[in-house]
């Protein structure tokens, strides 16, 4: 059951990763890199990372992809066909690291079998949400601060660089 | 002293440095922001006020030997974390004297400018204290974010919003390198610190890893293959963040170098320095030969910038404690003399508007003072005695001996000549060349300290070096159980030579 689930989620990942790129539309596109961000999230939830598909889903599919629609629809894209020249170069890396993986996958052989490592009991006992609450505020306190850092130079440099009236006063 | 995880108020003292920086940045924003008529060279002394209490701080804690790590060793302030922040924040504070008539060309946004320089210094204060691979990403951004800002900021100038632009896309690129090394370091082995990555085997995905790694920190420090950004964003960008971007961020970067190269992989030390020596030798010869061809001060000071990183490489590849102090000592002569260069390209800049080699001719009439000092400058980054370029090179070329380093040692020489001839080129133009309008020079009082302050320090490095090769002799204290296979039979605190 849980092997379906799995082919499932990747085979619709797989699926839609491709329509991404290859769509003409660019809103097609966007919507159907939301599909992907749903069935990743899903991908997490069967993997019992449950804080990271909510962060998955509110983050990339809440945020991001709203700003991408925002983009596409602001910018008015229009069908771009420029970038279909380098559809040769692409296919040429893409069948060269295809075949490295198949090499790979066949050199290990599918004997082992893969046994997902069971939660430590820290994480069992408390959900993994409060766990990771809890080591972003004691272990990794400072790159978190850090963090809050870099949105403030990102915010004051978004606007020095965005701000319009600079140019036209 | 020594702290230990548990954080209290003692282990705070840890972080009182980049605490204080902190605080007065937010404090350097908010007098902007409810105090706009203040005149923005007073946000100026205020934000090096800051600096200068940072400074003392940091001086305070190597004179009284404060070290410890919080945080489960994400962060370590040792010696040698707290010589690289003396060096970041000492480079900033010479950065916003030097800019202080250069921040009039911008329009709009010249009290954030002070800001985002403050912020760069810390983010580089973090990234000299890095202990984890964690910790290395997210200061490594962080830093690097706000001269993604800074280089763009004369945003009616095409030149610089190109170099801007192409900074952030190499720069985010990098970081990609970076995050994707981190991963598979990480997932190769489970561990993050420096010292218990150190116990680990050579797995193919680790090796992959750490080459992605050093890919990314390549391209902070500029190195040959990786310097591709470097000519067009330094000849964009203000004239004091080329300053800034040459010294600052290289220095951090070597600090995460040091850390990594010397402890996590100590144990792999015969296959990266192959790989040193040859970014070394690369650098050097290229950034040298190309120089040459150079007709902008800028681009040409980035090209010899590109080839002193190659001689700072030689100390690392030496891969001993001594090496890293000649390393250590080496860019802080690089600092005096690549920023007093830069001050005066600066000085000039804002005088004549221009930053052509050709508009430099017959300096020597307009202004005697800026063309003795680019003289000094220029001599001490060629490595002439008796300045503080010759000892650095002397110390570095020591050190790589030691390790039998001779063909890495006989392109260093053979570059030194390169060097030498063009620096000498911006020699004969100021001193011999007439100058097409012979009107002085006018120079301000803050940027006249800068090149004073550069002056002195490349001078007394060269003559009296002695106190200064004790302190990088402390500071790596770290590394004295690397000594390298030949150099074992001389104690590593031995000095080449007298002060």
């Amino acid at each position: 059951m849980a092997q379906l689930l799995f082919f499932y989620l990747a085979g619709v990942i797989v699926l839609t990763a491709i329509l991404v790129v290859g769509l003409r539309n660019p809103i097609y596109s966007v919507l159907s890199l939301l599909i992907m961000f749903f069935h990743v999230a899903g991908l997490y939830v069967s993997l019992h990372a449950e804080f990271l598909a909510a962060v998955q889903i509110i983050v990339y599919a809440g945020a991001i992809l709203v700003l991408y629609l925002f983009v596409v629809m602001l910018l008015n894209v229009k069908r771009e066909d420029r970038y279909h020249y380098q559809f040769p170069i692409g296919a040429l890396l893409g069948v060269a690291i295809l075949t490295e993986a198949v090499v790979l996958a066949i050199q290990r052989g599918y004997s082992e079998d893969v046994v997902p490592s069971p939660p430590t009991s820290e994480l069992s006992f408390t959900g993994n949400t409060e766990a990771i609450g809890e080591s972003l505020f004691t272990t990794y306190l400072l790159p978190f601060e850090i963090a809050s850092l870099i949105l403030l130079v990102a915010m004051i440099g978004a606007i020095i660089l965005a701000k319009k009236d600079i140019l036209t006063r | 002293m020594k702290f230990t995880l548990t954080m209290s108020g003692a282990d705070l003292l840890l972080l009182l440095p980049e605490i204080l920086l902190t605080t007065w940045l937010c404090v350097v924003l908010a007098v902007d922001f409810v105090w706009p008529q203040l005149r923005k060279d007073r946000l100026a002394y205020l934000s090096v006020g800051g600096l200068a209490v940072v400074l003392v701080t940091l001086f305070w804690f190597d004179l009284a030997g404060i070290s410890g790590t919080l945080f489960k060793h994400m962060f370590v302030v040792d010696r040698l974390a707290i010589f690289f922040k003396i060096l970041i924040v000492g480079t900033t504070l010479l950065v916003i004297l030097a800019s202080m008539d250069y921040v009039r060309r911008f329009r709009f946004f010249r009290g954030e400018y002070y800001f985002l320089v403050l912020m760069s210094a810390l983010g580089m204060m973090f990234m000299s204290s890095a202990n984890d691979l964690l910790s290395v990403f997210i200061t490594v951004e962080f830093s690097t974010f706000g001269f993604y800002v800074l280089v763009a900021y004369l945003r009616q100038d095409l030149a610089s919003n190109e170099a801007g632009l192409k900074f952030f896309i190499l720069g985010i690129f990098a970081a990609g390198l970076l995050a994707y090394g981190i991963s598979l370091v990480y997932g190769e082995t489970g561990k993050i610190v420096f010292s218990d990555i150190a116990s680990a085997s050579a797995t193919p995905g680790l090796v992959i890893g750490f080459l992605l790694i050093f890919a990314a920190l390549g391209f902070k420090i500029g190195a040959v293959p990786f310097h591709a950004w470097i000519p067009d964003t330094y000849h964009g960008a203000p004239t004091p963040i080329t300053a800034f971007l040459s010294i600052a961020p290289k220095v951090a970067a070597f600090a995460i170098l040091l850390r990594m190269l010397f402890v996590s992989l100590a144990t792999f030390k015969p296959a990266w320095v192959v790989l040193l020596v040859a970014v070394s030798i690369l650098s050097m010869t290229y950034g040298n030969i190309v120089a040459i061809a150079q007709r902008n001060i800028k681009r040409l000071l980035a090209y010899s910038g590109i080839a002193q990183i190659g001689n700072v490489l030689i100390g690392l590849a030496a891969g001993t404690k001594m090496g890293s102090d000649a390393m250590l000592f080496y860019l802080l002569t690089y600092l005096f003399a690549n920023l007093g260069a830069f001050a005066v390209v600066i000085a000039v800049g804002n005088v004549i508007r221009s930053d052509e080699i050709e508009d430099y001719s017959g300096l020597n009439r307009r202004s005697p003072f800026l063309a003795f000092a680019m003289l000094v400058f220029l001599l001490s980054l060629a490595g002439v005695p008796p300045l503080a370029g010759f000892i650095g090179k002397i110390y570095i070329f020591l050190a790589a001996i030691d390790e039998g380093l001779y063909t890495l040692i006989v392109v260093g020489l053979i570059n030194v000549v390169i060097a030498l001839y063009y620096y000498l080129v911006i020699v004969k133009k100021m001193y011999i060349n007439e100058p097409v309008d012979p009107s002085p020079l006018r120079i301000s009082g803050p940027m006249t300290a800068v090149v004073y302050v550069g002056l002195a320090g490349t001078i007394i490095l060269g003559i009296y070096p002695r106190p200064f090769i004790d302190w990088v002799v402390g500071a790596t204290l770290m590394f004295s159980n690397l000594v390298g296979p030949t150099a074992s039979v001389l104690p590593p605190t031995v000095l080449p030579f007298g002060g």
